[in-house]
């Protein structure tokens, strides 16, 4: 059996020393496999944060371990992460997370110029990334000429621009009106259909059955999966 | 476009959007900058302006005088022999002897300076003509009343255009001496520039003297003088000043039968003198400049830190696509750059116009030198370089996760 793209092994996250210790992840086993469109759901407090942040290479886990790619990338160095981050997850935030002051197409080249990559290599995959997600007509915008829904859009070109192993969504709707809402799941959908593998967070059940499986988080550990056709 | 110029856009926008914050911060460096470009700018005028006078008054030249406590002495035609031939560095031996009273001359009358030398001394001191020609050795051995004058006192309306052929008379304490005006010397021998100088108010002439160089002989026939009490050594060699100076006043000494009757004095040392004061001045300055720019410095950090603290979500989402601990630290201490040499550019400016306001009040010339240029955006880069890199290394440092959940 291959290895999954993502193996999470026994994986446990304890915050603070002693009395105050208080451990947020008690020993999650997850593994996603290539291309699969997942969501991992839960109630606030039950850890799907601190999994989210370690999955993404955000933070490390106290023990256990994570193979991305086949690299165990759970005791990496602080530039070494960034490394991964750069190149294998793309992260779409609730909150868009925008740069202030750059156009659209800066927003999607910024990953690329922490990549080194630069010049007109640089433009063209910017256009291509807005392209597939609806804006390249608009690259010259600032933030302050576009609506939220463009605004995360932009977010989700410039995760993709990488072409990253992962694509990790932190409640994606969350800051969107139902209708907007729908247009990012369906951009979700088209980039899961050209091979994408997308893991999101999220607590909105109706957001949440849009993937192919529901991981539900429960005080630190994974209480139940879910999959659908 | 690279990584750099993306970083540099985005800090220059950050400072034009906080832009009375940003000129707040930086306006100690521009103090600081300002008067350090000043005090270079100055120093280097009057630096320049003092070189100048000691390359042309020959920077080997020893002035050998006869000491106050020396008593009935003086020099004879035997001594400045001794001293021509004392050493092989020796260029001339001129007698230099000053007296003051008045003139007058085809109507004018004014303050005169009589000025007794030999025929070497213009040479000796590279002065030129303007008109006319030096007095010649047979004039100094005949003590012929012939004489020279500054061009520039013509300029000034001192003296009337047509002098040059002219007798003009001169008093020194009664002793009176018809002058026949043989040269005129070309203008470059006050400090500070003759440029300012024809502009002298009516009123003011009178109180200028003119200088009158007549043959040192002439002089002591006139009665003006009754001896000879100071003369000029030119040396080939500025090195061998001191030590030439303690062999002549040993020979003069023997010579006299006297001890101690004799001083040697060179116009290095009086140069390096006015120097030196200069020296400290410029260093007392540099130290208040200094003080402004690190109290300017100061500042830079602290809105530095509150700057990084204030984009601490910012960092969390270039962190979060790939920023590695230096790319945040760079983008942090180029904002600082350009904000200190973005002082140091204002403050230059200011610091032009005060040195030039400067210069035209003291009367020096106003020199700006690339290196001055290059040192005042060296300092402001420095401070930026400084004061901005622990601000910067604190931002490259956030944690990741802790930034992105900042509000």
């Amino acid at each position: 059996m291959t290895q999954a793209q993502l193996q999470l092994k026994d994986i446990r996250k304890v915050y603070g020393k002693g009395d105050a210790a208080f451990e947020a992840l008690k020993g999650i086993n997850l593994a996603v496999e290539k291309n699969e469109y997942i969501a991992i759901t839960g109630r606030s407090g039950s850890g799907k944060s601190t999994l989210m942040h370690i999955m993404g290479c955000l933070d490390t886990p106290t023990s256990g371990s994570y193979y991305l790619d086949g690299e165990d990338v759970s005791q990496m160095s602080d530039n070494a992460l960034a490394k991964i981050r750069n190149k294998k997850i793309g992260f779409v935030f609730q909150a868009f997370n925008l740069l202030p002051h750059l156009n659209l197409m800066e927003q999607v080249m910024v990953p690329m110029y922490y990549a080194g990559i630069t010049g007109a290599t640089a433009r063209k995959r910017a256009m291509d990334a807005l392209d597939k997600v609806g804006l390249s007509a608009k690259w010259h915008r600032l933030m302050t000429q576009i609506s939220g829904g463009e605004m995360q859009r932009v977010a989700i070109a410039r995760a993709i621009v990488m072409e990253p192993s992962l694509l990790l969504a932190d409640e994606p709707t969350g800051n969107l009106d139902t209708a907007t809402s729908y247009q990012i799941l369906d951009i979700f959908d088209d980039l899961h259909r050209s091979g994408s593998t997308i893991v999101m967070v999220t607590h909105e059940m109706d957001v949440a059955a849009r993937a192919q499986r529901i991981v539900y988080i429960k005080d630190g550990l994974v209480e139940r999966e879910e999959t659908h056709a | 476009m690279n990584l750099l110029f993306l970083q540099i856009k985005e800090a220059w926008l950050n400072i034009l959007r906080g832009r009375l914050r940003s000129f707040l911060t930086v306006l100690g460096v521009v103090i600081g900058i300002a008067s350090v470009f000043t005090i270079l700018t100055l120093s280097s005028g009057v630096t320049s302006t003092v070189n100048q006078e000691l390359g042309r008054l020959g920077s080997g030249v020893l002035q050998i005088s006869i000491s106050p406590s020396a008593g009935n002495i003086s020099f004879n035609e035997l001594d400045m022999l001794a001293l021509k031939n004392a050493s092989t560095y020796v260029k001339s031996v001129v007698p230099i002897q000053n007296s003051t009273g008045f003139y007058s001359v085809s109507g004018r009358t004014g303050m005169a300076m009589v000025f007794g030398t030999n025929e070497q001394y213009f040479q000796s001191f590279g002065m030129s003509l303007s008109a006319g020609q030096f007095f010649s050795d047979a004039n100094v051995r005949n003590g012929d009343p012939v004489g020279l004058v500054d061009a520039n006192s013509i300029e000034q309306g001192l003296l009337p255009p047509n002098i040059l052929g002219k007798r003009i008379q001169v008093n020194v304490n009664g002793n009176i001496l018809s002058v026949k005006i043989i040269g005129t010397i070309k203008s470059g021998f006050s400090v500070g520039g003759n440029g300012g100088m024809s502009a002298i108010p009516e009123s003011a002439k009178n109180n200028i003297p003119i200088t009158v160089y007549v043959p040192y002989t002439t002089l002591k026939s006139s009665g003006m003088v009754s001896n000879i009490t100071s003369l000029a050594v030119v040396l080939s060699a500025q090195d061998q000043v001191e030590t030439y100076g303690r062999l002549a006043v040993n020979i003069l000494n023997n010579m006299h039968h006297v001890k101690d009757g004799f001083q040697a004095s060179s116009l290095v040392s009086a140069l390096d003198a006015v120097n030196n004061i200069l020296n400290v001045i410029s260093l007392v300055l540099a130290v208040i400049a200094g003080i402004s720019l690190v109290v300017g410095g100061i500042g830079v950090m602290n809105i530095m830190l509150v700057s990084v603290t204030e984009r601490t979500r910012e960092i969390g989402i270039r962190k979060a696509l790939g920023a590695r601990r230096k790319d945040i630290l760079f983008q942090f201490l180029i904002e600082a750059l350009i904000l200190t040499l973005g002082g140091g550019v204002i403050g230059i400016l200011i610091g032009w116009g005060l040195s030039s306001a400067a210069s035209s009040v003291i009367a020096i010339p106003m020199l700006i030198t690339w290196q001055n240029l290059l040192l005042s955006v060296s300092f402001a880069l420095l401070i930026g370089v400084f004061f901005g890199i622990y601000p910067a290394y604190r931002a490259g440092l956030l944690n990741p996760v802790e930034a992105l959940r900042y509000e």
